[in-house]
């Protein structure tokens, strides 16, 4: 049997406070990776420009583990989620441009992934530029969405549904399989980019010696001030989700 | 690359908006039935609630921008906030949104979600108010706008460059202001020169034509016009694409932020154009 660990970590974008970072992520419990068949994991990045994006990304993430983002039922979802969202914000005594706003409606890019232990696969579900990127055998086995997001607006899944004429063509799913000593790697666009244009040089092999240091939280916030300093990555909240995948039963999490 | 720098709190840009308020302000636009003065403080103050907008976050606002309003007319050049601004010149956009003169309540038409439209009330903040009366003192106006930009480039030496929007019908009374245009469109960040917009507004009471972002003076009717034309600056290649990707106008490549008799639609995309920014927020 496939067992799972995971590390994850998030960051504010340069110059920004902590509680400023609008991305968010989904991972398991400790429990549910141990005792759980089916493990969900979720990542999305609220949009500078929006306001509340970071509620609203959060609300994505955590209602990607009890609802159902499959085309059939995504409309469905998103506006249970949207009603969730205006509710959070009109419960609040806003300034009257902060009310204007919010009633633009919040933005945010989603990537969520539903892996099944027992058939060894797993499904994920994108819109915009968080990517999914398979390692195996230490090279880009598959990456998703289509990199082509990149050269365009990358799609955002609005809590103003008002945005959202053909809401199912915002989303673009895959269907994968896993092998023992495969790694699944979720990230937020600015870390994705860097992850895509440097994969002959196998940059995954940087991530994973930097979430298993110590003190890998510091770590990788130094590494990733160096790298926005060089300019490879763009300044902006960076999230990442590493999973590797073992066939022992030494199953843990941080 | 010029017009990149980054636009974020400790990097902020700045907008200054220059309004002739002269007598000849007070003729009516006849499509709208309002006097180029109301209208252009509508668009003024639309403007400023946008930029607000822009820069609101849920735990408040983040001052991207410092924002000013000079007015000139028959009590010379000054400030043009009304309320808790006035006298002041250049603004942070939080304070802005926290000194509306006052808040009117005002209809607009929005889809009803069953394909037509319903009246809602909305708030409109008031800032700047219509003034048309006496002369048009250009000159000092774009005197002052020089020391404005000064203080703010020194202050700013890296920032994104001040866009600077000029709004007229008529031409100067205190003598030609090519001297003071040519000075501020030389000042610069270490990202680029300053950007210029000069706007020119009619009533098209008379049979005038309306030139907008022309690339060359060629067909401009008279030394005032190209006075303006040479005066302003070109378009540099991030507002082209605004005015392509979100307006539809295809401009020459040397196309100037330079318009002469607009109507107000052509005066409300320009300052459009002028206070897009050309990347993300930060």
């Amino acid at each position: 049997m496939l067992c799972y660990k995971h590390k994850y970590i998030s960051i504010a974008k340069q110059g920004n406070k902590d509680e400023e970072n609008e991305d968010n992520i989904l991972v398991p419990t400790p429990a549910e990776l141990n005792n759980e068949e089916v493990l969900k994991y979720a990542i999305a990045d609220g949009a500078t420009e929006s306001s509340f994006s970071k509620e609203w990304s959060d609300l994505l993430v955590c209602c990607y583990k009890e609802k159902s983002f499959e085309r059939a039922h995504v409309r469905d979802t998103i506006k249970h989620i949207s009603e969730m969202w205006y509710a959070k914000v009109r419960s609040k005594e806003l300034p009257w441009y902060a009310a204007q706003k919010a009633e633009l409606g919040a933005f945010a890019t989603f990537l969520g992934i539903t892996i099944c232990m027992p058939t060894q696969t797993y499904q994920a579900v994108a819109a915009g530029d968080c990517m999914l990127f398979h390692i195996r055998e230490n090279n880009l086995f598959f990456s998703f969405p289509n990199v082509e997001e990149f050269n365009n607006q990358p799609s955002l899944i609005s809590s103003n549904l008002q945005y959202h004429r053909n809401l199912e063509e915002t989303f673009v799913y895959f269907q994968g399989s896993i092998l023992p000593g495969d790694t699944l790697i979720l990230a937020t666009d600015a870390l994705s980019h860097w992850l895509y244009q440097k994969q002959s040089q196998k940059p995954w092999l940087a991530l994973y010696l930097l979430l298993n240091s110590p003190n890998y939280e510091q770590d990788f916030k130094d590494w990733l001030k160096d790298k926005i300093a060089s300019k490879e990555i763009k300044n902006d909240d960076v999230s990442l989700i590493f999973i590797e995948i073992f066939e022992d039963n030494a199953t843990s999490t941080t | 690359m010029p017009y990149s720098a980054e636009i974020s709190r400790n990097n902020p840009s700045c907008f200054l908006f220059v309004i002739d308020q002269s007598g000849s302000m007070d003729e009516k636009y006849p499509t709208i039935n309002k006097s180029k003065a109301e209208a252009l403080a509508d668009v003024i103050n639309r403007v400023l609630q946008q930029l607000v907008i822009k820069c609101s976050k849920s735990e408040g606002i983040r001052d991207y921008y410092h924002v000013g309003v000079i007015g000139y007319g028959a009590q010379g050049v000054k400030p043009a906030f009304s309320g808790a601004l006035s006298e002041k010149e250049l603004v942070p956009i939080s304070e802005i949104a926290n000194n509306p003169a006052r808040i009117e309540q005002r209809t607009k038409r929005v889809p009803d979600g069953a394909g037509g439209l319903v009246e809602m009330s909305v708030k409109f903040p008031i800032w700047f108010e219509p003034v048309s009366y006496g002369g048009t003192p250009m000159k000092a106006a774009f005197r002052l706008a020089n020391s404005i930009i000064d203080s703010w480039l020194h202050a700013h030496p890296h920032c994104f460059p001040p866009i600077v929007i000029h709004i007229t019908d008529g031409e100067s009374t205190d003598g030609d202001p090519t001297e003071e245009m040519q000075k501020l469109t030389s000042k610069a960040s270490s990202d680029g020169n300053v950007l210029l917009f000069n706007l020119h507004t009619s009533t098209r009471s008379s049979n005038l034509t309306q030139i907008s972002f022309p690339s060359s003076e060629a067909n401009l009717p008279d030394n005032f016009a190209k006075m303006l034309y040479n005066g302003a600056s070109f378009l540099p290649p991030f507002m082209q694409k605004v005015a392509s990707q979100e307006f539809d106008l295809n401009l020459g490549e040397n196309a100037k932020a330079f318009v002469l008799n607009g109507d107000i639609d052509i005066i409300i995309t320009a300052i459009e154009i002028g206070t897009r920014p050309s990347i993300e927020l930060r």
